[in-house]
């Protein structure tokens, strides 16, 4: 429903989270817009996260201890930079290898390396 | 690049309350957002309207009040799983408990107490409030998280009312019937009224109701169970008729006294003290047991009998005012009220035909009021029938002289 355009939301919904923390973790801090800008144009459009799937992650995030944040003001606006704890930088470990097994385990589940064998 | 007004900002930031954004941070979040997409995309500022409009459409399917939504249950609710299996695991162990609990308490095994105790404590106190919680979580209507929230806490009050009346606690009958009473007079008309309306409902709502209805009047019928009128009659005749057995005795005593008084020997009197004080100890242990009971000053319940109990089952009297009492009037005052009988009358030369109170055949605690003083009535009887013989020995031998 929220995130993207090219895959079905329930394919993605539940890696949301890794893609947030993984990408704060190669960044030292960003702020929405940057990171829904960033996966973009790392997945060359084929993952758009958008507005209602992002805060709500980034809030759960925050109020888990992954994440801090951080003030900036712009004029009347206020940007708030997100970045990870240590405790965050562990999740982040966890949730990557988690779904690397998980993609492995898919993988031969539905037997991709089988058919690419064959073709 | 598009450089956005101090004005614009205002009107994004006015736009956004007013699609129902409280939360600060998600509101500064939204605004920053949206600033920065107009900025690096807007092109003509003839535009900006109907690009923030655009761009806003995108944030949400159905209203934007979804991302404020979304972030409070993932914030407020980040122990949703964990509630779901602690709900599922104390389902399950309060069912295994609540099964061998009322089969210990059926076959009178120990530790049956602690297993229902366990098991409706679990149930009552963790699985129904977690159970409206997730309800709540769960539910979108307003209208059906009310009804369940208010039948499952009636379910609750029920639960802890059938668990005092198990562990035989002050108040149960209060708390079943209160309980009882509200869910059929209260929680079923809502439920029956708010989803007769619905024609999808309309004919759940019809069974749902009568199952309910059928199952809180059978539990009434229950919990109100007493003696019926016939098993009364009988217990208020018995008790009529030892009383009459026992002024017989007292009458007949006195008429041998009577008779004679004239020759009263020094023992004469002294059997009729000893037998006097034990008969004086009885009445104030039965007054003291059933003023307790009744709830009524002491003096009030000097002539009453066993027909004059209002809770004939009261255990809790016995327990508090009997056994684990101090004193005269407490079992241990009793028991040493009758071993000074015992002493007493041993040394009257009459073993052949009186007979000393053994009252360890008797099982005066852990029991009902009513069983109690039945027992106490028991021990009166021997007492004047051991008067009676000792007097009617004594007028033999008096005759015989």
């Amino acid at each position: 429903m929220y995130i993207c355009i090219m895959y079905s939301s329930e394919l993605i919904k539940g890696t949301l989270k890794t893609i947030v923390l993984n990408l704060l973790k190669d960044n030292d801090k960003m702020y929405g817009y940057e990171i829904t800008q960033k996966v973009k144009e790392l997945t060359k459009e084929k993952i758009q996260i958008t507005e209602g799937a992002l805060y709500p992650t980034l809030h759960a995030l925050e109020k888990h201890g992954d994440v801090v944040t951080e003030k900036i003001y712009i004029g009347k606006r206020v940007r708030k930079y997100y970045r990870l704890t240590d405790q965050g930088k562990k999740t982040v470990s966890e949730r990557v290898n988690e779904l690397a097994d998980f993609m492995n385990t898919m993988r031969f589940l539905l037997d991709l390396d089988g058919k690419t064998s064959t073709v | 690049m598009y450089s956005i007004t101090d004005d614009e900002i205002d009107f994004i930031l006015g736009d956004i309350e007013k699609r129902g954004i409280v939360t600060e941070d998600v509101k500064y979040n939204i605004l920053d957002h949206v600033c920065c997409i107009i900025e690096m995309e807007l092109k003509d500022k003839k535009n900006f309207n109907k690009f923030y409009e655009d761009t806003i459409a995108q944030f949400y399917h159905k209203e934007l009040r979804e991302i404020e939504d979304e972030t409070r249950d993932l914030v407020t609710f980040k122990y949703y799983y964990a509630m779901k299996r602690t709900v599922k695991i104390t389902g399950l162990v309060s069912v295994i408990l609540i099964l061998f609990g009322s089969l210990f308490k059926a076959q009178h095994w120990p530790g049956a107490g602690v297993l229902l105790l366990g098991s409706l404590a679990v149930f009552g106190l963790i699985f129904i409030p977690l159970n409206i919680i997730l309800k709540f979580r769960d539910d979108k209507s307003k209208q059906n998280r009310s009804i369940v929230a208010l039948g499952l806490s009636q379910a609750m009050f029920m639960t802890i009312g059938i668990l005092f009346k198990v562990m035989h606690w002050p108040g149960a009958n209060i708390l079943i019937i209160s309980s009882l009473a509200i869910f059929t007079f209260v929680f079923i008309p809502i439920y029956f009224f708010s989803r007769y309306r619905n024609p999808e409902t309309k004919f759940n709502a019809i069974i749902h109701s009568t199952f309910m209805i059928a199952a809180a009047g059978l539990l009434f019928s229950l919990i109100n169970l007493k003696t019926s009128h016939n098993v009364t009659a009988s217990v208020e005749s018995m008790d009529l008729f030892q009383d009459s057995n026992l002024e017989q005795l007292k009458e007949n005593n006195a008429a041998l006294y009577a008779e004679i008084s004239h020759d009263s020997s020094k023992e004469l009197e002294k059997f009729q003290e000893i037998t006097a004080q034990l008969l004086k100890r009885m009445r104030d242990i039965k007054a003291n047991l059933i003023a307790q009971s009744n709830k009524i000053p002491i003096e009030k319940a000097e002539n009453m009998t066993l027909a004059d109990v209002q809770h004939p089952n009261d255990m809790r009297v016995i327990h508090e005012h009997f056994e684990e009492a101090k004193g005269e009037l407490s079992y241990d005052g009793f028991k040493e009220a009758v071993q000074q009988y015992n002493d007493g009358i041993s040394d009257f030369d009459a073993a052949n035909v009186i007979r000393p109170v053994d009252i360890e055949e008797l099982q005066m605690t852990h029991t009902m009021l009513s069983v109690v003083l039945n027992e106490l009535v028991d021990i009166e009887i021997q007492v004047l029938a051991n008067e009676n013989s000792y007097l009617s020995l004594s007028k033999g031998l008096v005759a015989k002289n």
